[in-house]
C-alpha cells in the first residue's frame, strides 16, 4: 500500500484514539502506562513499515507524518474550533479547596492524583492548601496553592 | 536593521540576532513546501505503489502488469497473463534477473525449471489463458531493464528502483 496513505491513516487513527481515551491516558503516571505507550509505538511501527526496508520508504513515511503535523497545525490556526475539538481545553477540578467531584469522575482523576501533583510541585500536604487545581490539555495536573503556602 | 542584537528586554542578556531568525523562518517555509511536494510525488506513485507507477505491457492475449517504480526490497508483483500454447505456458527469464531481483514466490509453481542458453526457463501446464503472479523484491537500486519471453514472445520490463 502506498506509504503516504498508510502514514496518513495511522496518524489520523492515533489522533482519534487518543482523543477518545481522554486526557489522563497521555500522561505517563505509572511504569505500566509507560510500557503500554511503548507497546503501542511498536505496533504502530509495524503497521507503518510492514516489509518495506527501503530508505526511500522511510523518508516518505517520516515526511508524511511531518506533513500531517503541518496540515493539522494549519487547520488549528485557521479554525480555532478545531483546536478545542482536537486538543481540548484546560479544566478546573479543584475550586478553592473543594474538589469538583463530577468533573474528576468523568476525567478519571481521583483525589490521590491531585494530592500527588500538589506534593510534587509545592510540597503541599492537604487538599485545603490547594486554591485551584487544573487538568491541563496534556493530562497533567497543575496546582495553584493558597498564597501562604507558596 | 543595523543592530545585531535586539533592544527589547535589555535586562535579560539574550543574544537575539533577529536577522538570522528571520532568515531561518524563510528557510523553514521553503523546507515545508519542498516536503509537501515530495509527499505529493510519493502519493501519486513516483516512488512506487501508486497511480503513476502502474504499468501494463500488452500484445494480443498477452499482458504483463508491473510497476514502473519500486523501492529497495519492497515486495511487489509481476502479473503475467498468457494463453496456453501446446498445453503449457513457458516463461524464460535471463539469468541476470536473479542478480537484481529476489523471487519470493511464483503462483502457481512451475512444473519444470531449467536453464537453457543463459535463460531460466519455467514451464506451467495450462489449458487456457492463465494468470501467473511473481512476487519479487528488488535487491539492487537503479534502472533495471529485463527482457523476458512468454511462450517465445519477448516483453521488456523496465523498472527504476529507489534505494
Amino acid at each position: 500500500m502506498n506509504p503516504v496513505l498508510r502514514g496518513a491513516a495511522i496518524y489520523i487513527f492515533l489522533l482519534i484514539v487518543f482523543r477518545i481515551m481522554g486526557k489522563r491516558s497521555l500522561s505517563e503516571t505509572t511504569t505500566f502506562d509507560f510500557i503500554l505507550l511503548l507497546i503501542i509505538s511498536e505496533v504502530t511501527q509495524q503497521a507503518l513499515v510492514g516489509k518495506d526496508f527501503s530508505l526511500t520508504g522511510s523518508t516518505i513515511l517520516i515526511g508524511t507524518l511531518m506533513c500531517m503535523e503541518l496540515l493539522f497545525s494549519a487547520i488549528k490556526s485557521k479554525f480555532p474550533v478545531f483546536d478545542k475539538i482536537l486538543e481540548g481545553e484546560p479544566m478546573l477540578i479543584v475550586d478553592r479547596g473543594s474538589p469538583l467531584k463530577r468533573r474528576m469522575k468523568k476525567s478519571r482523576v481521583d483525589e490521590e492524583d491531585i494530592l500527588e501533583a500538589a506534593r510534587q510541585s509545592f510540597g503541599l500536604e492537604r487538599m485545603d492548601q490547594i486554591k485551584y487545581a487544573v487538568l491541563e490539555k496534556d493530562g497533567s495536573i497543575s496546582i495553584i496553592p493558597y498564597d501562604e503556602f507558596r | 536593521m543595523n543592530r545585531k542584537t535586539e533592544d527589547k528586554a535589555e535586562t535579560l542578556k539574550l543574544p537575539a540576532d533577529m536577522r538570522l531568525t528571520e532568515r531561518s523562518w524563510k528557510v523553514q517555509r521553503l523546507g515545508w513546501s519542498l516536503l509537501v511536494i515530495y509527499i505529493v510525488m510519493a502519493a501519486i506513485g513516483l516512488f512506487g505503489t501508486g497511480v503513476l507507477s502502474n504499468k501494463r505491457v500488452q500484445s494480443a492475449d498477452y499482458s504483463i502488469k508491473y510497476e514502473r517504480f519500486g523501492r529497495y526490497e519492497m515486495p511487489q508483483e509481476f502479473r503475467i497473463l498468457a494463453p496456453a500454447v501446446n498445453g503449457q505456458v513457458e516463461i524464460s527469464v535471463p539469468q541476470e534477473f536473479t542478480g537484481h531481483y529476489g523471487i519470493a514466490s511464483i503462483t502457481p509453481e512451475p512444473q519444470s525449471q531449467s536453464i537453457r542458453g543463459g535463460q531460466i526457463v519455467l514451464q506451467f501446464p495450462a489449458d487456457s489463458t492463465s494468470l501467473l503472479v511473481m512476487q519479487v523484491e528488488a535487491e539492487k537500486p537503479g534502472l533495471h531493464s529485463t527482457t523476458l519471453a512468454v511462450n517465445g514472445k519477448p516483453f521488456t520490463i523496465s523498472q527504476f528502483i529507489y534505494p
